[in-house]
């Protein structure tokens, strides 16, 4: 017999992070020293950039589409304030400059008569994306993710999902992969 | 690259001070979410958070901006988080029983799954980090009859859980 608060800890000291996970996180705290001379927006694109290159590796593919596929609804059901907002498109371009690629407009926005509103940086599974909203003819708002297509992010087919009231489709296009969170119909 | 002074610490101690910390939170985000995946992505977020704030890097600030991500993460995903209580306090009575080993046969890992992330955290708050009543109801911004209230309810289901009733 032993005390259950003494088993509750003892369950709780064996909690740790990945070692991948915590270096990570060391990164992060480490890049955040220069803050004088940096903007807040370039310190975060570079914690965004040192996650993206650790946790390419340590994710497998197995639940890669799932774990984008959940941070793709959460991130629709967020809707946190955007950092650029725009009129067209190719403003985007010109403004998210600590993407490490030029977000590209998908064909489907045009199929589909959606407009641009704005955008955010933001992680995908570690990597930095732009995230960017949309709404469509009806005025609903749709969230698309872009980021490069590239490590352990390249092993992920087309395919769709639904997660929490959202409707998430996986696609590639023009050596991106293009990530859409929308209401479920 | 140097890191930004913790309160307290000096430069030589960092390393070893900021994995205790890092490690902390991410039992903090553990008992919140209950998934090991889920928690590194919250300690990582409010990493950032942190980073983008200024916030300094102290434990009461890293596990409120953790705790924020949380409620900013999920709540819009209609999930249960934080019921509402009752403010009575309860009478706290031999709320550290003798128990068989529930740890290692994984009874106690279940059962802390079943209960909701608000009891969770209450416990880990006072069980793991020996946090006051007082200070648990400044973190989470309650009042202290309704953390004392939570803890007493939450040993008794996880009394009730672990079928030691």
């Amino acid at each position: 017999m032993r005390k259950i608060d003494e088993q509750i800890r003892d369950y709780y000291s064996q909690q740790r992070p990945s070692a991948g996970a915590l270096a990570r996180m060391n990164q992060i705290i480490a890049t955040g020293s220069p803050r004088r001379s940096l903007s807040r927006l370039y310190i975060g694109a570079a914690a965004a950039i040192v996650i993206a290159i650790v946790t390419l590796w340590s994710l497998s593919s197995s639940n890669l589409t799932e774990t984008l596929a959940r941070q793709a609804a959460a991130g629709y059901n967020q809707k946190q304030e955007l950092e650029f907002r725009v009129q067209k498109y190719t403003d985007l371009q010109t403004k998210m400059k600590s993407l490490d690629f030029t977000p590209v407009e998908p064909a489907m926005v045009t199929e589909m008569h959606m407009r641009v509103i704005g955008a955010r940086y933001t992680t995908l599974s570690g990597a930095i994306a732009a995230q960017i909203v949309y709404v469509d003819a009806h005025g609903v708002p749709c969230t698309l993710y872009e980021v490069r297509s590239i490590r352990q992010l390249a092993k992920i087919g087309s395919g769709e999902r639904q997660i929490d009231g959202v409707h998430v489709s996986f696609w590639r296009e023009k050596g991106l992969l293009m990530v859409l969170a929308r209401p479920i119909a | 690259m140097p890191i930004r002074p913790i309160e307290g610490l000096q430069p030589r101690d960092l390393p070893d001070e900021v994995d205790a910390l890092l490690i902390g939170g991410y039992r903090y985000a553990f008992s919140l979410t209950h998934d090991a995946a889920e928690a590194e992505d919250l300690v990582q977020d409010a990493c950032l958070a942190m980073l983008s704030s200024g916030a300094p890097w102290d434990r009461a600030y890293f596990y409120a901006t953790i705790r924020n991500r949380f409620i900013d993460r999920y709540r819009r995903n209609r999930r249960v988080l934080f019921v509402a209580l009752e403010q009575e306090q309860e009478q706290i009575s031999d709320l550290n029983w003798d128990s068989p080993d529930v740890l290692r046969d994984g009874r106690l890992h279940r059962a802390l799954g079943t209960l909701n992330p608000a009891e969770r955290e209450t416990l880990f708050l006072a069980v793991v980090e020996g946090y006051t009543a007082e200070e648990i109801a400044t973190l989470t911004a309650r009042p202290r009859g309704t953390i004392l209230s939570l803890l007493f309810r939450t040993k008794k289901k996880l009394r009730e859980l672990l079928g030691l009733t």
